[in-house]
């Protein structure tokens, strides 16, 4: 191509030019071993191990919903509206399993007053 | 571009599945010293040249294959270091900004002295410093057309600018490099 238009490089340029730009060049070893770096670079994994961080946070983030909805669930129940039993019943009951009965029947007595009268007759604990 | 290898035999020994990594070996061995010199005359720094070398790399890895034979296999691949070269440096400034005003590339051209592969003179050391003062890009173009000869065509391929935009970087960075050279005179 034509460079008719080069610019016109001053002395310091021109004698610099043919120093080079004073750097060294690497030597084979160092070479080879940027490609064996570069190859294990490739055969690791690592596109994989997002995916599995993605799943665990997943599952992280529903067991954590889980036990937030089963912890704030019960005081739910202690509340005025009887038709949430229903739904929370089967958690209940599921808890109350491990209870032995005559501690259920013993707290049921002592904290009697506490329990709305609708919700008692509601769900009787002798049934 | 001198010491060509035969890029036909690397590209056709890289697409064989057996072939591959041996084929990638010889073309490290063969463009690695031209890609090394160009990334440390734009990063001024031997350890920034070794991540964005190997950055460069693994992108060549993974798109060699895709490869199409437009240009000369060296273009391309000056073309791929340049462009790592380029988001390196604006990612290093952006990190910089936060905690120094200086321009880290200045900066690292403050530290070449040091640098285990810089072993230039005094003058070469000067020239350098006032690389560091030109824009990257700006300085790339000088670094082609300057210490490599190459062509505004050749450069034009590697980068995309148009020749004239070219010439024009090349004009405006000679008279700054100059201008910056009489200062430390």
């Amino acid at each position: 191509m034509s460079d008719h238009d080069e610019p016109r490089l001053g002395e310091f340029l021109v004698g610099l030019r043919e120093k080079g730009d004073g750097f060294r060049t690497p030597s084979p070893e160092f070479l080879e071993e940027l490609a064996n770096r570069t190859l294990a670079e490739e055969r690791r994994p690592a596109r994989v191990r997002p995916l599995h961080l993605t799943w665990w946070s997943a599952a992280a983030a529903v067991m954590l919903l889980l036990l937030v909805t089963f912890l704030l669930l019960p005081k739910g129940n202690e509340g005025p509206v009887a038709t949430n039993d229903s739904a929370v019943s089967p958690s209940s009951e599921a808890l109350l399993v491990e209870l032995d009965a005559d501690d259920i029947d013993a707290y049921i007595s002592d904290q009697l007053d506490e329990f709305e009268f609708e919700l008692y007759a509601n769900a009787p604990v002798n049934e | 571009m001198s010491q060509l290898p035969d890029d036909t035999a690397i590209l056709k020994q890289f697409r064989s599945p057996r072939g591959r990594e041996a084929a990638f070996r010889s073309l490290v061995q063969a463009y690695g010293p031209l890609l090394h010199r160009h990334l440390l005359r734009m990063l001024q720094s031997s350890a920034d040249t070794d991540d964005v070398l190997q950055n460069t790399l693994v992108k060549v890895f993974r798109k060699l294959e895709g490869f199409r034979g437009d240009s000369k296999l060296s273009t391309w691949l000056y073309r791929v270091a340049t462009n790592e070269a380029l988001t390196w440096l604006r990612s290093k400034k952006r990190r910089h900004q936060r905690i120094s005003t200086e321009d880290p590339t200045t900066l690292a051209a403050n530290q070449l002295a040091a640098d285990p592969y810089f072993d230039g003179d005094a003058a070469q050391l000067q020239l350098q410093r006032a690389l560091a003062t030109l824009p990257p890009k700006q300085r790339a173009v000088f670094s082609f057309r300057y210490f490599d000869d190459f062509s505004y065509r050749e450069i034009n391929e590697i980068t995309g600018t148009s020749e004239g935009s070219l010439k024009a970087s090349y004009h405006l960075a000679v008279k700054k490099v100059e201008a910056k050279l009489k200062e430390y005179v």
